[in-house]
């Protein structure tokens, strides 16, 4: 088969020198592959790392590949700081809902777009959040972000809505609910423009339950982090 | 492979739990103990089961220690103000041996990978907030590896200790001593061209 663009989403070492790896291709969706010494270090090249774009081919049939050659593209994105833990999320979250075998391009391509954004040090809950929206859309979970779902009618600005996963925003009346999200905080989400502080925190929220349905009850670890640097940290001060 | 008895089968198969040990060599190790080195297998029994009884983690740095305290966290002599994280206890070693570094050491037996399932409480990090908290630490030295998964863990620790003032520092990433840079990888030299230093 030809080589094709690629990244590694998770390695974990088998055998002596070899690895298993989880690979995001453009053309060819998510591939688990076997990569015989992959561990083995060759001089002159560094080892091959998570946020890298490569070149990649197999051989093989099946859920598990052999990995037949390995090339890096450009330089790889360079996540400092809290990009980096950004990026592990986002890793966590392509091997725990896309199903192997599935060509999407437009996941791959947002998947770069996110990690080029986050290199530049762009605001990460946007990133985030778009690359969420990005992914649940072409994986046929697309949000519904512009009519209340029970009257049919579009949603306002001052509205206060629920977002049910598998349906889409419904309007609520009167009472102070827990996990409602704004109409003004729809909008943006929708144009993609014009976050702010308040409508990111309750996009964010929006989007965690989302996705959580999707991943039916299984854990995503990285958000373990982000929580955990919290937690340790206001336990002194 | 031909039955030789359970006893025989018993201890390849044992013998294949060490690393870079496949079946052709286990039955070779088996052999070589059965039929010409029968004292080496005793010594080597003996040995295992001692080791296995006595060594635990060091209660501080989490190194493999025979003493509730290891050899350099009970050292009043070391600096008891700069502490250095690492991966594996094999780095403590290294470190040892390459530099003049009289610290202490918080030894991580990994690095954060969520994929993995391995979190903050899998490398020891409330027992490091611990001894952050408890202790006087100036400096706080951060030695994983440069590794997009160490870099990440580099950096989780690295916020822990400034939200305590304490001065964090990161080991530099450079091209080799005795290198040439025209065959040095691409990452390694443009991390180097980035971090340059001012003479």
């Amino acid at each position: 088969m030809e080589l094709t663009s690629a990244f590694i989403l998770h390695q974990r070492p088998y055998r002596e020198t070899s690895s298993l790896v989880d690979a995001l291709t453009r053309d060819h969706g998510r591939v688990s592959l076997v990569a015989r010494g992959l561990r083995q270090t060759k001089k002159r090249s560094s080892p091959i790392q998570i946020f890298q774009p490569l070149w990649l081919s197999w051989y093989g049939h099946g859920d598990l590949v052999t990995l037949s050659q390995i090339e890096k593209d450009e330089p790889g994105y360079r996540l400092l700081g809290n990009a980096s833990l950004c990026g592990l999320y986002m890793n966590e979250l392509l091997v725990k809902l896309l199903p192997v075998h599935e060509a999407e391009p437009d996941i791959f391509d947002a998947y770069r777009q996110a990690l080029s954004s986050l290199q530049q040090n762009n605001n990460e809950q946007i990133t985030l959040r778009l690359f969420e929206k990005a992914l649940l859309s072409h994986l046929g979970y697309g949000l519904a972000l512009t009519v209340d779902v029970e009257s049919g009618e579009g949603i306002e600005d001052d509205g206060i809505y629920i977002y049910h996963p598998d349906s889409g925003p419904h309007r609520v009346f009167g009472q102070r609910l827990q996990n409602t999200v704004s109409g003004r905080s729809l909008r943006h989400l929708e144009q993609e423009t014009g976050f702010d502080e308040l409508s990111l925190k309750e996009i964010k929220h929006m989007m965690r339950s989302v996705i959580n349905y999707y991943l039916g009850g299984r854990p995503l670890h990285s958000r373990q982090l982000f929580a955990g640097l919290n937690q340790f940290n206001t336990k002194t001060n | 492979m031909a039955k030789l008895g359970p006893s025989i089968d018993e201890l390849i198969s044992a013998l294949r739990c060490l690393p870079g040990v496949g079946p052709k060599s286990a039955q070779r190790m088996t052999f070589h103990l059965l039929e010409r080195n029968r004292d080496g297998g005793q010594r080597l029994v003996q040995a295992l089961s001692h080791a296995l009884d006595n060594v635990k983690h060091c209660k501080r740095c989490r190194i493999l220690s025979e003493t509730e305290l290891c050899s350099r966290c009970d050292d009043h002599r070391r600096q008891q103000d700069v502490l250095c994280i690492v991966e594996m206890p094999s780095d403590v070693l290294a470190i040892e041996q390459a530099t003049q570094y009289q610290g202490q050491y918080f030894v991580l037996s990994g690095h954060l990978s969520p994929l993995d399932g391995i979190g903050p409480d899998a490398l020891g990090i409330p027992k490091l907030i611990d001894w952050l908290d408890k202790n006087i630490i100036e400096e706080v030295i951060l030695a994983t590896n440069p590794t997009v998964e160490g870099e990440a863990t580099a950096h989780f620790i690295g916020e822990l200790a400034r939200a305590r003032n304490i001065k964090v520092s990161r080991l530099a990433h450079g091209i080799p001593l005795g290198g040439e840079l025209e065959f040095i990888d691409s990452s390694t030299l443009s991390h180097a061209f980035s971090g340059r230093e001012s003479l």
